[in-house]
């Protein structure tokens, strides 16, 4: 659902930012990339979303090339940052009807809004309330509830849970499981270990731009994925 | 998906402070310029009547004059400044006119003194389009800098309906405020007792709303165009508010000066000397002919009728001669206005300056007309006058032919500012086009 071969990013002042990325992520699967600032996983999530266009290699969303194909692949794909930015002069279910019309669907009802807030957890107070008055876990839940009703097969993440108190960690984290759970592919880039071997199904490292290491869950049950993300950031 | 976009963008700015105060300062000086535009043409048009009536009679000199405009409450132009009364004589073509009568109101008229460039055009083109510049500047650069624009593109939303979108909801905002402004001021307009609008006015209205419209949408094309080529907010607004004092002030003022002394018009002293030299070869003969006049007058107390006629033909000579040189500077005048306006070719504001003045009849061009007639006029006025001399009893029973001032057709000059809204359509599709291709090709990280 989710993949990348040999996907290269180089910038116009030189910085190689990607280095032949190859990842693949199935349907009803969580990713977890890991790495430090600078390591790549943005840049990885922005060529998926085509901000930016890949130097060479490609992305692909359900098969679809997103640099050739980007509105049919961005079909496939919802998108959450690290601080979901919304306007902040609507009320959250404004935004929501505003981005869901974007994903394509229309003559959704009041009714379809508020079930969906409801089950991201946002307060019932909150629903017609302006997203400036929002906190940044409420606003990372109406993200991910913008995400869920674009209904689309695949969810990238980037650092989602970076900031969030831990209730408000582990409520998402609960989120992404469920949604797991109804057959979505998840790639998250995060800094988060512990909530990384928590969730994810594969955990792939990166530095400087290339997949040092990629692990599945199986894997990790032998193995300390601290440890080993402390020797892989180690290695020079 | 663009009128999905499009909505948004107008709620979003329908919300915004500035827009509310750019909103409500628009209203309140279109308000206050047109009852006071209105009062002042009532004045005016108080001073025509009275002024028609006292002159009524007069053939030595004949006095003519123009009626006030009634769009100038709109677009003042050049209607009040140029004036509107000539006196003719036969050895004067006048090419130039005055004011009504010296001591008439509408001369001294307390509050335009002070406000007498605020107008309609005026609150379009400096308030409304420096609220489209502070709508409009974050359009794009806000977004990418708060974000909301990586998610906006991470749906399958085509760029160029982005754009589009965020094109036609803000300026769907402004012309919602220019379309307020107008009836605002239309209300004033014909619930004065002093204004009567024709289907002729009518339909200069709707064209000069259209002008506007299109002079509002080139300045949110150009600050969306900037908007999107930088990455701040805070730039964009700098580099807007910059090139709003260049294209609305600095260029066509610039333009002007430049066209001023490129082409620079004889002082009086030179027109003098040409006048002289142009009637020279009839000097001798004139100044004979005027001492023949008075001697026969001072000895006799009547004039022969030859030399009456001699007289009466050198003065219309004279008259002639003299309207050639004053021609030949209108020429000039025409010629240093119209390299203005060509270098200012690029500035919707010049454009739009000159498109209105032409659909409310104010400006230049009308001037000219107004000479045109009077020098009709004075055709007539001279043959009636010479048949006085040939025939004396038709002074009881002739009268002096009544003048109408010639006004442009509505044909005409919408045929006039068709240029103008063409160089705006190419200033309005210029920038959008060219931030059409840069927001495609926009890195969105």
């Amino acid at each position: 659902m989710i993949q990348a071969i040999d996907l290269t990013k180089r910038y116009e002042d030189g910085l190689l930012a990607l280095d032949h990325l190859n990842i693949n992520i199935q349907p009803g699967q969580i990713y977890c990339l890991l790495g430090a600032n600078g390591a790549g996983k943005t840049t990885t999530i922005n060529l998926f979303f085509n901000f930016i266009e890949p130097t060479s290699g490609k992305a692909l969303l359900n098969g679809k090339d997103c640099t050739r194909e980007p509105l049919e692949a961005k079909q496939y794909a919802a998108y959450v940052s690290e601080n979901v930015m919304l306007y902040g002069n609507f009320t959250a279910r404004q935004n929501l009807d505003f981005f869901t019309k974007l994903a394509g669907r229309k003559n959704l009802s009041k009714e379809d809004y508020y079930m969906v807030m409801r089950q991201v957890g946002l307060p019932e107070r909150a629903f017609e309330q302006r997203v400036k008055t929002f906190s940044k876990g409420m606003r990372q839940k109406l993200g991910i509830a913008i995400a869920i009703l674009k209904q689309a097969p695949a969810l990238l993440l980037d650092e989602p849970t970076s900031g969030l108190d831990p209730k408000a960690g582990a409520e998402f984290v609960e989120l992404l499981l469920r949604l797991r759970g109804e057959g979505k592919a998840i790639l998250m880039s995060t800094h988060d270990i512990f909530r990384a071997k928590e969730i994810a199904d594969v955990v792939g490292i990166m530095k400087e731009g290339v997949l040092i290491m990629e692990k599945t869950k199986e894997d990790l049950k032998y193995e300390d994925l601290e440890k080993l993300y402390l020797k892989y950031m180690e290695v020079s | 998906m663009i009128w999905t976009i499009a909505r948004r963008e107008f709620l979003e700015y329908l919300k915004s402070l500035r827009f509310l105060i750019g909103f409500l300062v628009t209203i309140a000086l279109v308000a206050l310029s047109t009852v006071i535009n209105v009062s002042d043409y009532r004045e005016r048009v108080s001073d025509y009547s009275t002024a028609k009536k006292e002159m009524a009679g007069d053939t030595y000199p004949l006095i003519v004059y123009r009626p006030p405009e009634v769009l100038s409450t709109l677009v003042q132009g050049l209607d009040r400044t140029l004036g509107n009364r000539a006196s003719m004589t036969p050895a004067r073509i006048p090419a130039r006119t005055s004011g009504y009568m010296e001591n008439y109101a509408s001369q001294h008229h307390r509050f335009v003194a002070g406000f007498s460039t605020v107008d309609f055009a005026f609150v379009v083109r400096i308030i409304l389009s420096l609220i489209v510049i502070f709508l409009a500047y974050n359009s794009v650069a806000g977004e990418k800098s708060a974000g909301t624009l990586r998610l906006i593109l991470s749906h399958p939303v085509p760029r160029y309906a982005v754009l589009l979108g965020k094109f036609a909801g803000g300026l769907m905002l402004v012309l919602v405020s220019l379309f307020a402004a107008m009836i605002v001021a239309l209300l004033i307009l014909i619930t004065h007792p002093a204004v009567t609008l024709t289907v002729s006015d009518w339909i200069r209205i709707l064209g000069m709303g259209f002008v506007s419209g299109l002079y509002l949408a080139t300045i949110f094309a150009l600050s969306i165009f900037v908007s999107v080529i930088v990455n701040r907010p805070s730039t964009s607004l700098l580099i807007l508010l910059q090139a709003w004092i260049f294209v609305v002030v600095l260029y066509p003022a610039g333009a002007l000066i430049f066209a001023e002394h490129w082409r620079a018009l004889p002082g009086e002293p030179e027109l003098e000397d040409r006048k002289k030299a142009a009637f020279q070869p009839f000097e001798k003969e004139y100044e004979e002919v005027r001492k023949a006049f008075g001697d026969s007058l001072h000895l006799t107390g009547s004039v022969p009728q030859d030399i009456d006629l001699r007289s009466h033909d050198l003065d219309i000579r004279r008259g002639k001669s003299d309207h050639a040189v004053d021609a030949q500077l209108a020429g000039e005048q025409n010629e240093q206005m119209r390299l203005a306006e060509s270098i200012a070719i690029f500035s919707p504001a010049a454009l739009y300056d000159q498109a209105m003045v032409r659909l409310a009849r104010t400006g230049a061009e009308e001037f000219d007309r107004f000479l045109e007639g009077i020098h009709r006029t004075w055709n007539d006025y001279t043959a009636i006058m010479r048949s006085f001399i040939t025939d004396p009893e038709k002074r009881k029973t002739t009268h002096m032919p009544e003048f109408t001032a010639p006004r442009e057709s509505d044909e005409e000059s919408f045929i006039a500012v068709v240029p103008q809204v063409i160089v705006m359509l190419f200033l309005l599709m210029i920038p959008f086009m060219s931030a059409h291709a840069k927001f495609n090709a926009k890195d969105v990280r």
